[in-house]
């Protein structure tokens, strides 16, 4: 069988000031009708502008070389009027944000008839009644009334859903999936992962899977490539790859993901230091400098893309000189590949949670929206209930994390600490001091220091204006340290971070994700705080950077003897980061607990429905595992705690 | 381009692995990065100098010349460049050059207060209307909103004729009339800017909210307040020399730019020098400004090019 899109050599760059970025240098690829192709890699690895160069969706200064075959016509050269007949018809695409991939002025309905009309002849009749069975198909319920409905009156979900009717309204022979899920919930995301692949057997089409998400992958690929700086550096089918890695960023890039179905406690293995910059590579691995396990040899020559001899006998490639030498678990000589660190230990963790002392407490907190009515005076006339009532406290030198969805109220309950609300019924103790006694500014001033933040987006929270130094000084001028001090304090934390002293007259934007969220870290720590607030600390960080900044979280809590309160959506850093865990679902807890209790006995209905959800990086168990549907209506007991 | 590789250009990744170039603990500071990057921009260097020899000339121009502003030659009257008179003389025998430095210092000065003045009272007032919302805001709003409805040259025009055309007061009520305009543009960008997370995390540090203001949102509108400012330098000028050249501005003895090339072009014809040497000091003082605003957009703009090197 010939396959649906054959791309050979394929290589782009861009003209840029500093010079040219060879963002893609040499993708080649076969992907046959009804089979997954998955795309791995971290940011700037080329894989979105891999599937940009297929669509020929490239910017104008885009130079694009090599050979793309789709259905025995070549792609590259062609205008943008003939691959405007292709898209959408032959090839289409599923972006990764469904909130502005659907235009928000006109329905859903108009979108889907204009994807049908302009690719073929349809009467106003037909191609309404298709729409129609397409909404049918990809699940959203009364398609004819929600045919009229516009973007905006959709949830995210349903969004991409839409967007994956229009994805396959003309039987396309290629689907390209640019992070479908990435923007979405983990309940949702599997619900999304089903679609797609009910539409590739709906429509018979090949998939093209770019994702950052070894579980993604591990669910849905037959064959995966592994991308790191415009190279595919690992190519094998789904099982091959995941059991007899060859290369050390595949070996990496696994070792570095926490799972959510085992109870590990060791630290996560991180690759050090950052991706290359794609301009003027030398001709060397471009891996050397991360590598564990790098010889001289490495950096002589860049290493081409090998077949590799394994037991499993499939066709399996790797880019790198010692691969032969790898064995299966990510061994090398009988050790691993990736050194394993120590466990951090101290004495706090080793006394009974019950008699270590309590640094936050919530009792019965409860957040109500007003819902208002009129333009000019404003009446009351309901109130939503974003929290309701819920209570836990937090011991010295635990982490206690809050997990949901978006919408269930952890936001909510995280800002109604920080601003330090006094609550009509509850209340919030601080370091032993309840913000209902909170009388003057200077008191509440003072409080801060035992209570500081770090938050989701590593760029947003950093003043651009400010270098750092001035950054992770800040809290500390705040509550009137003496400039000497702050300067011996400022170069302390940068090395406890793992952060070079010398770098603190630098702007934040001269640093990578990570080490942007390491400034925020610093600046958190800088005043002693006894808790510390971590709203999604590693959501927006790639998964090598992502094990970095997660171990480091582990030892400062240790050294330090910190609290964390730990909101995120990610069950796996949960489990790997947290002793405690709640699961809060519409502003409620359903389920409160010791984390591997929780998470091995889930009680609750939604908690099991979240579990069951999240992909493992596994193909064996990822694609036997059972997947519970929460339904909402089934809920008639009361919340589980223990 | 929806790609999320790394933009060289914007943000270059600055590893551990990369050998820190400078080591002391004290290297480079803000202002030896803003310096460098801005004296990297020929143009605004060249906008610089141009200032630099107008500003000179202003100050030191009259004691280069025998003439005071006020003195008349009546045995050249309405000559042309000379030796004795280098840029000629007006009708009344007043030496033109005196007349152009003396003009140009009094333009300088109304422009320079009127730009400081309005730049810092809109910035001010925008950002701390945004951020501490409330009654606050809804006065500043209201005041704004009342002043644009204001039918401001008018009043302009008529207080400085009533003063008798003295500079400051005619700078004073420039500021009055020019900086509500700004000041809801600002109002408007730090709506926006009061919801990122380095302004809730200061607040969330115990950072006081005018501290907050003034450490955080203000360099952040850092860009728009020197254009702001640049900009107002040349609106000032211009405002002040069409006040003047409508006969309502400076009055004699006292002269500006704009009562001179008023002046000038009235006789452009018989004697050009009246006019050409006045509109050439306000050309360049303009183009200069205008260069400057430039360079130093770059040069303080975090996103630069340059990223977070020198």
């Amino acid at each position: 069988m010939s396959p649906v899109l054959s791309v050979r050599d394929l290589r782009v760059s861009f003209a840029s000031e500093a010079g040219r970025v060879d963002a893609v240098r040499g993708v080649s690829f076969d992907l046959e009708a009804g089979k997954t192709l998955g795309i791995v890699g971290e940011s700037g690895s080329g894989k979105s502008v891999t599937s940009l160069a297929v669509m020929g969706l490239l910017d104008e200064n885009a130079k694009v070389s090599g050979s793309i075959m789709f259905d025995g016509q070549e792609l590259l050269g062609k205008t943008d009027s003939q691959l405007s007949a292709i898209r959408g018809n032959g090839i289409s695409m599923i972006f990764q944000d469904p909130l502005t991939s659907l235009t928000p002025v006109y329905t859903v309905g108009a979108q889907l008839i204009e994807a049908l009309t302009v690719h073929r002849n349809l009467s106003a009749k037909e191609a309404n009644a298709r729409a129609i069975d397409l909404l049918k198909l990809v699940g959203i319920p009364e398609p004819e009334k929600r045919m009229k409905a516009f973007p905006h009156e959709f949830s995210g979900g349903m969004r991409q859903r839409v967007v994956i009717a229009i994805a396959m309204a003309n039987d396309p022979k290629l689907i390209i999936a640019d992070e479908p899920t990435t923007a979405l919930d983990v309940t949702i995301q599997a619900q999304i992962l089903d679609l797609i692949e009910k539409a590739q057997a709906e429509t018979g089409a090949a998939v093209m899977m770019i994702t950052h998400d070894m579980g993604v992958v591990a669910r849905t690929a037959d064959d995966v490539m592994v991308m790191y700086a415009g190279k595919p550096v690992e190519q094998a089918p789904v099982r091959e790859l995941f059991h007899q890695t060859r290369m050390p960023y595949s070996i990496g890039l696994l070792g570095a993901i926490p799972r959510v179905d085992k109870a590990e406690k060791e630290p996560l293995t991180p690759i050090k230091g950052n991706p290359p910059l794609l301009i003027n590579l030398p001709d060397a691995c471009p891996f050397a400098d991360r590598c564990p396990i790098v010889m001289d040899a490495c950096r002589t020559r860049e290493p081409e893309l090998l077949p590799v001899a394994t037991a499993g006998g499939a066709e399996h490639r790797a880019a790198c000189i010692r691969s032969h030498e790898i064995e299966d678990g990510g061994m090398l000589g009988g050790l691993p590949v990736y050194p394993v660190r120590e466990a951090p230990e101290s004495a706090l963790t080793r006394l009974p949670r019950e008699e270590r002392p309590i640094t936050l407490e919530v009792k019965n907190l409860t957040k109500t929206f007003p819902l208002l009515k009129g333009a000019f005076l404003k009446r009351k006339v309901g109130e939503v209930h974003a929290v309701k009532g819920i209570s836990f406290d937090v011991r010295e030198g635990e982490t206690m994390a809050i997990v949901g969805e978006s919408g269930s109220g952890k936001t909510t309950t995280l800002l109604q600490i920080m601003d330090m609300i006094k609550q009509t019924e509850g209340d919030i103790v601080i370091a032993g001091t309840s913000v209902n006694d909170i009388r003057s500014r200077k008191v509440e001033r003072a409080l801060r220091r035992d209570i500081q933040i770090v938050f989701q987006d590593p760029m947003g929270a950093l003043d651009p204006r400010m270098t750092v130094a001035d950054i992770i000084s800040e809290p500390l001028s705040a509550i009137g340290t003496p400039k000497a001090e702050i300067q011996r304090r400022v170069g302390e934390l940068m090395d406890l971070v793992g952060l070079n002293p010398a770098h603190r007259d630098r702007f934040p934007q001269a640093f990578s994700g990570g080490q942007r969220q390491r400034i925020g870290i610093a600046r958190a720590l800088s005043t002693n705080p006894k808790i510390v607030v971590l709203d999604e600390p590693v959501s927006a960080l790639d998964v090598s950077i992502q094990a970095g900044v997660i171990n480091l979280l582990d030892d400062l809590k240790v050294k330090l003897g910190l609290s964390y309160l730990f909101v995120a959506h990610d069950l796996s850093v949960v489990r790997h980061i947290a002793d405690r865990v709640a699961v809060m679902y519409l502003g409620d807890f359903v389920e409160h607990g010791d984390v591997d209790e929780v998470f091995d006995n889930p009680k609750h209905p939604y908690t099991r429905a979240l579990l069951s959800a999240i992909p493992v990086p596994d193909p064996d168990i990822e694609r036997t595992r059972q997947r519970i549907v929460f339904d909402p209506a089934s809920v008639t007991d009361q919340p589980v705690a223990s | 381009m929806t790609t999320d590789m790394i933009d060289p250009l914007v943000e270059p990744p600055v590893g551990p692995a990369q050998p820190a170039e400078a080591a002391a603990e004290k290297s480079l500071s803000k202002w030896t990065l803003y310096s460098r990057r801005f004296m990297r921009n020929k143009p605004a260097v060249a906008g610089v100098i141009i200032l630099i020899v107008l500003v000179l000339f202003a100050t030191l121009g009259p004691l280069l010349s025998p003439y005071a502003v006020n003195d008349m030659d009546f045995l050249s009257l309405g000559k042309g460049p000379s030796a004795e008179h280098w840029f000629g003389t007006n009708g009344a025998g007043n030496d033109t050059y005196t007349q152009t430095a003396i003009g140009l210092q009094r333009s300088l000065m109304i422009a320079i207060t009127v730009s400081v003045g309005t730049t810092i009272l809109s910035a001010l007032v925008g950002t701390a209307a945004a951020y501490f919302g409330g009654w606050f805001e809804r006065i500043a709003l209201l005041v704004i909103h009342f002043m644009m409805v204001v039918p401001t040259f008018l009043m302009l025009s008529v207080i400085s004729n009533d003063s008798g055309g003295v500079w400051w007061v005619i700078a004073l009520v420039m500021i009055f009339i020019g900086w509500f305009f700004p000041a809801r543009i600002i109002w408007t960008m730090t709506l926006s800017l009061r919801e990122r997370e380095y302004v809730q995390a200061a607040r969330y540090m115990g950072v006081p909210g005018t501290r907050i203001v003034l450490r955080h949102l203000v360099p952040n509108i850092g860009s728009l307040l020197v254009i702001n400012f640049t900009m107002g330098i040349v609106a000032a000028v211009t405002t002040e020399t069409g006040l003047s050249f409508i006969g309502f501005g400076v009055k004699i003895p006292d002269v500006s730019l704009g009562s001179l090339i008023g002046e000038g072009s009235t006789s452009i014809t018989s004697s050009p020098w009246l006019f050409y040497f006045p509109a050439l000091a306000l050309t360049l003082l303009t183009v200069s400004m205008a260069l400057i605003a430039d360079g130093l957009r770059d040069a303080l703009d975090p996103t630069s090019a340059a990223g977070g090197r020198a």
